[in-house]
């Protein structure tokens, strides 16, 4: 067990890895801070260019994840500089964020938000690293009964947690199904919805379908709002550059909570960062805002969604890795990355990936 | 009474829930796959599909509000192009169709005419020097094109 933590640490500390990820981390603060391109968008533009690199599928996996990290930093930038949500996972970083950068504190503001960022994001490493191969652990014994009812639970977690339309979602995720019946059935080689076209006799791409969803839904969304103007367009001052260590100390309960919920709301399917963030900020708000000071520029009112967040994002990685349910919109993208790959994440790949033979091990499953 | 977005959306996915049934019923199946074969899992679908989407006809949201005319047509005109985009690409070559397609979103977006063409141009040179140098993938350059050059 440790021997192979130790070599994946190996793995990770290699100058080329760091240096993915160091790349990762800032592209995607980059491709956060733009509107219109989030995480998604993100690795979906990178996803072909990293394959093409001739990258091996740990290195292409740690790039991607930076982006992903890094994204879920740079939306923040906005969202308190000029209380614009660069995405969805922002939205709760702003009724704090913006206030303090109002009162001059925007500078502190966003290094609040990166150690807290980091605080949630190790708290919930430490808890995929515990926790995935338990998970996998029984996973591995999963037969196709369990995995119905796990994509039974999935869904119905989905419906209840995502957005504020329970049937929508289902109607979304009973849609999803349908697209992916179509093409030749893989029991018994029927052709379903094909309508005699070959290009459909493979059945959708994912890849290629969920590109295009979020894609074609994030040009129209702009567009429904390029024309609105209830923006803060005017920069105030960053103030101090970094939060000071008594600040950071201040919100250290936040943050912890925070990272931990953060944690178990990513791994649950279909739940990512922005409810994460939400549930931490309310929750964090009801043990400790004894003076009414949340939404007014209180700093852990701003640490807390932060350290969800980032948590979340790693904690989604969990039902990714050990069960090929993606636990958010940017794990599902990742999830199509690694199938480019020809790695099927799953039970399987967590099991095999290091015991399967020493030389090509890691996460290569059957190149 | 002015028809709430998500009754019509309801009514459309009952409607594409009769055409998955219809279709699963209609499937070709060998007799040894029955009862449980490759129909019962979209009819199943389809059934679910559409009591979510009558549950969405009976109830419909609140918030469904419509967009103004002057928006829908230019959400209308995305899609218009996009679908004409795929539909051209192969036939017009990928560098004329993306500098078409890309000005004509960028003056969508408000862009003056000036820049929308200049963002086309570049994106259409970007993007192909990335897919043919970049990724090694080679794209159509239309033989209209071609045979001027």
């Amino acid at each position: 067990m440790f021997d192979f933590l130790i070599e994946g640490f190996g793995v990770a500390l290699s100058p080329l890895n760091l240096g993915l990820a160091f790349l990762g981390a800032l592209l995607g603060i980059l491709f956060g801070a733009l509107p219109g391109i989030g995480p998604i968008n993100g690795i979906a533009i990178l996803m072909p260019l990293a394959y093409t690199l001739g990258l091996p599928a740990e290195s292409a996996l740690i790039l991607l994840a930076g982006i992903y990290t890094g994204a879920e930093y740079g939306g923040r930038m906005s969202s308190i500089l000029l209380n614009v949500p660069g995405d969805a996972g922002a939205v709760m970083t702003t009724l704090d964020g913006h206030p303090l950068a109002k009162k001059g504190l925007a500078g502190p503001a966003l290094g609040l938000s990166a150690v807290s960022s980091f605080v949630g994001a190790t708290i919930a490493i430490i808890g995929l690293t515990l926790f995935a191969p338990l998970l996998a652990e029984v996973a591995v014994m999963f037969g196709p009964a369990e995995f119905f009812a796990l994509m039974v639970f999935a869904f119905s977690s989905m419906a209840v947690m995502m957005g504020k339309d329970p049937v929508k979602t289902a109607i979304g995720a009973v849609l999803g199904v349908l697209i992916a019946t179509v093409g030749v059935d893989a029991g018994t080689g029927v052709m379903r919805y094909t309508f005699g076209m070959a290009e459909l006799y493979d059945g959708i791409d994912f890849v290629v379908m969920i590109i295009g969803l979020f894609a074609i839904s994030e040009i129209l969304l702009m567009l429904e709002h390029a024309h609105r103007k209830d923006v803060d367009t005017e920069m105030p001052p960053l103030g101090r550059v970094f939060v000071s260590l008594k600040e950071v100390l201040y919100c250290k309960g936040a943050m912890g909570r925070s990272g931990l919920l953060g944690f178990i709301i990513g791994v649950l399917p279909g739940t990512g960062a922005s409810v994460a963030g939400a549930v931490s900020y309310t929750t964090e708000k009801r043990l400790s805002d004894k003076d009414g000071t949340f939404g007014h520029g209180d700093m852990r009112g701003l640490a807390a969604p932060e350290a969800a967040n980032n948590a979340s994002a790693a904690g989604s990685f969990v039902p990714m890795l050990t069960l090929g349910i993606p636990g958010s919109g940017t794990t599902a993208v990742l999830l199509g990355a690694l199938m480019l790959y020809n790695i099927t994440p799953g039970a399987d790949a967590v099991h095999r990936a290091p015991r399967g033979g020493r030389r090509p091990d890691r996460l290569v499953v059957h190149r | 009474m002015k028809l709430a977005a998500d009754r019509l959306l309801g009514i459309v996915l009952i409607g594409l829930a009769a055409f998955v049934a219809v279709q699963a019923i209609n499937l070709e199946v060998p007799f040894s796959y029955e009862p449980v074969g490759p129909r019962a899992f979209p009819l199943g679908l389809s059934i679910l599909l559409a009591a979510l989407s009558l549950v969405l006809v009976l109830k419909p949201g609140t918030d469904g509000h419509w967009p103004h005319q002057a928006l829908a047509l230019r959400l209308l005109l995305v899609l218009g192009l996009l679908l004409a985009y795929a539909m051209l690409f192969t036939r017009l070559g990928f560098m004329p169709t993306s500098l078409l397609v890309v000005a004509a979103l960028a003056r969508l977006f408000g862009a003056s005419w000036g820049k929308a063409l200049i963002t086309g141009a570049l994106m259409a040179v970007g993007s192909d020097f990335l897919f043919t140098a970049g990724l090694g993938i080679a794209l159509p350059t239309g033989y209209w094109l071609a045979a001027i050059l």
